[in-house]
């Protein structure tokens, strides 16, 4: 298996319609090896039969709920589960997870939200530290590179420790890298859950971190602030 | 409790009075009796002195006048003059046993002049002959003689008023007594009445005075109580159905909006195609979304949505919200601004994290939604220590919402029901059944400005 395109995935889904059209999205995304099935009795054979790395589940099949199915499966199984489901219940989802599922979509759902969970359960299962994961060890902003294993920053040459709340910082900066991150999740970050209260020193800790990631921190293009809610960091530097 | 009181209060003051009354009214007749029975008329029309004077001594022996006759005749029915030795020396229709005595003892004269003589009651009279003796009729009078030690009678008006203050107090206690009874017969009842609100089936014992009262109450309330449980469960039926419903539309939605990606995906299709693909892809979203809200209302309407009440910190959660939309990618023309004051940065409350998030997001989407230029939002909070309120204001400088939609949310329940071109306002309605849901009120504020303004309270 060289990448999760490869894995060998099973569909069980009682309407023919959904089975073809799963099997179409997935298809188009390169995922070659498929296989489906309609009831609890064919998929138990099919698990055997076609040795699937990740089965997309439904709930309510014909002869039994996908609930007892996987109950059975886990007993003899460690495949990953997908459900997929109509049921759209808290509890439902509860009870999906709670046996040990790796995630639960509701129908209907959009393609892409179908491939960036089946990508993630993927990656996660096979694939724990592929490349292009979120959390990589070398980040680069413009000339400088952050090396999140040895803690330093360097560019041409020269090189900077970053302490290790500032290195907490980063990395949750990077792996939400884009987006806003709140000061709460920040501070949850580097402090833990009893975070309340460190949002002035978190600031201190940003205007660090900008001296040593900035070209001019009085100016930042990588580190940027969105005012009122948290901090961003950008994908490319930002001339603002 | 404090209604019953006043009754029971009310009727122990009256029950005094009207035995007070009673008393009076029986003192007064009593007086008016006494009153009337030593009048002269009641007791002897003539007086025996006057009798006395007609009886003379005319030479021939002692004569009565005719006056004097008529005047006895009135009154007694017989008389007799007795000397100073006792011996009768007149008399008139003297039966014969006392005739035959011819003479009284000063022990017999003494005896019957204050009491009977052979059961006529006797009246006498001093004479200048001797003593006149006047008999009524037998058993027509009673004769009593009041004879008290004089201390006795000194102390008879205090007497009087301790027994009349006595006689007031015993009434009152009387009446207290007779309330207190009533107010513990009334007030299972009373409490009954209470507790009907609540719906709940009662079981008032059903004894003494109110016991037909009891079992009419404890009928009512098996009777409200059936009503209820019947309301319940119908209710619990339309969410399932809606719950049911919502589920069988996701499979066929989903297929909808499987498919409608996968053309609008497809290259080989003309750009109108496409088009079309994604507005049918756009739509089945929205359905998916509505029939969510329509899930989720149903079942905080009919409170069969089990709140998962957790601690949290309301500052991060609107940052969350602000940050989630800014991160989905929210065009440039959107702003959202965070004023929260101090208190609030470091607030907990106790809550459904979830449901607020889906009610604060509805509050902003709503801004978005109806905004499609762009607009400036701001989310303002503060706390009210003094209201154990924190209060979160959503406020954009778009279009507002429209008077319709308030209105129509400002509707009670079932009057909102079989209007025609209802505007949608299942979103907002959702952020007010939430908020209530956490006991607290959710207002929209008079479209004065520019922009639509809504404010969310919530309990500390």
């Amino acid at each position: 298996m060289n990448s999760i395109y490869d894995c060998r995935l099973l569909i069980v889904d009682d309407y023919l319609e959904i089975r073809r059209m799963v099997t179409g999205i997935l298809k188009q995304r390169g995922f070659s090896c498929l296989d489906t099935a309609a009831s609890c009795r064919e998929a138990g054979e099919k698990v055997r039969s076609f040795r699937p790395d990740l089965i997309i589940l439904d709930v309510m099949l014909p002869d039994g709920d996908g609930f007892s199915f996987m109950k059975e499966l886990r007993e003899w199984s460690n495949v990953p589960v997908l459900f997929l489901s109509a049921k759209d219940e808290d509890t439902d989802r509860l009870t999906g997870l709670g046996l040990g599922a790796d995630d639960y979509i509701t129908k209907p759902f959009l393609a892409e939200e179908l491939i960036l969970r089946l990508t993630a359960v993927l990656k996660r299962t096979y694939f724990p530290l592929g490349q292009g994961a979120p959390a990589q060890t070398v980040l680069t902003l413009g000339r400088r590179t952050i090396n999140f294993d040895s803690g330093m920053v360097e560019w041409e040459g020269h090189s900077q420790a970053l302490t290790a709340k500032e290195l907490g910082i980063l990395k949750k900066l990077a792996e939400n890298r884009g987006n806003i991150v709140t000061f709460d999740n920040l501070c949850q970050a580097v402090w833990g859950d009893d975070y309340f209260g460190y949002e002035n020193t978190l600031m201190v800790h940003i205007r660090r971190l900008r001296a040593k990631i900035e070209e001019d921190p009085s100016r930042p293009v990588w580190l940027l602030t969105a005012r009122g809610l948290g901090y961003r960091l950008a994908k490319e530097a930002n001339a603002r | 409790m404090k209604s019953l009181l006043k009754i029971i209060r009310r009727f122990v003051f009256s029950a005094y009075f009207i035995v007070l009354l009673i008393l009076i009214m029986d003192f007064a007749a009593y007086a008016a009796l006494m009153i009337r029975s030593t009048d002269t008329s009641f007791n002897t029309r003539y007086r025996i002195s006057e009798i006395s004077d007609e009886l003379t001594d005319t030479g021939q022996g002692l004569v009565m006048s005719p006056e004097g006759e008529a005047m006895m005749d009135a009154s007694y029915v017989w008389g007799m003059l007795l000397n100073d030795d006792g011996t009768i020396i007149w008399s008139r229709n003297l039966p014969e046993a006392i005739a035959q005595k011819g003479r009284f003892t000063v022990p017999e004269t003494a005896s019957f002049s204050r009491w009977y003589l052979d059961d006529y009651p006797v009246y006498v009279w001093r004479h200048d002959q001797g003593l006149l003796v006047l008999a009524r009729e037998q058993g027509s009078f009673w004769k009593l003689n009041l004879e008290r030690p004089v201390s006795v009678l000194r102390m008879l008006p205090g007497y009087v008023l301790f027994v009349i203050l006595s006689n007031l107090l015993l009434i009152f206690l009387l009446a207290v007594l007779a309330g207190r009874n009533l107010f513990r017969a009334i007030r299972p009842i009373m409490n009954g009445i209470r507790s009907l609100e609540e719906k709940e089936e009662l079981s008032i014992p059903e004894n003494g005075i109110l016991s037909d009262l009891a079992a009419s109450l404890n009928k009512t309330s098996a009777l409200l109580a059936r009503q209820a449980r019947q309301l319940n469960r119908r209710d619990e039926a339309r969410t399932e159905w809606i719950s049911g419903v919502s589920h069988d539309i996701r499979t066929p939605l989903a297929l909808i909006m499987g498919h409608a990606q996968e053309l609008e995906n497809n290259g080989a299709l003309s750009d109108q195609a496409r088009e079309e693909a994604r507005i049918i892809k756009e739509q089945s979203l929205r359905i998916r979304q509505l029939i969510e809200d329509l899930n989720l209302t149903s079942k905080l309407e009919y409170q069969s949505y089990p709140l998962r009440i957790a601690s949290f910190r309301p500052a991060a959660l609107l940052r969350q919200i602000a940050a989630d939309y800014l991160n989905q990618g929210l065009p440039e023309s959107y702003e959202i601004q965070l004023n929260f004051s101090q208190e609030f940065m470091g607030l907990q409350l106790d809550g459904d994290e979830q449901l607020l998030t889906r009610a604060f997001r509805n509050l902003i989407g709503n801004s978005i939604r109806h905004n499609p230029h762009g607009c400036h939002i701001t989310i303002a909070a503060s706390v009210s220590a003094g209201e154990k309120t924190c209060c979160l204001l959503f406020a954009d400088n778009g279009t507002g919402i429209p008077r319709r939609v308030i209105q129509v949310l400002e509707q009670q329940e079932g009057a909102e029901e079989g209007q025609k071109n209802q505007p949608h306002v299942m979103g907002l309605k959702i952020v007010k059944q939430i908020v209530e849901a956490h006991s607290g009120k959710m207002e929209i504020l008079p479209p004065g400005q520019k922009g639509c303004r809504i404010t969310v309270t919530l309990p500390l």
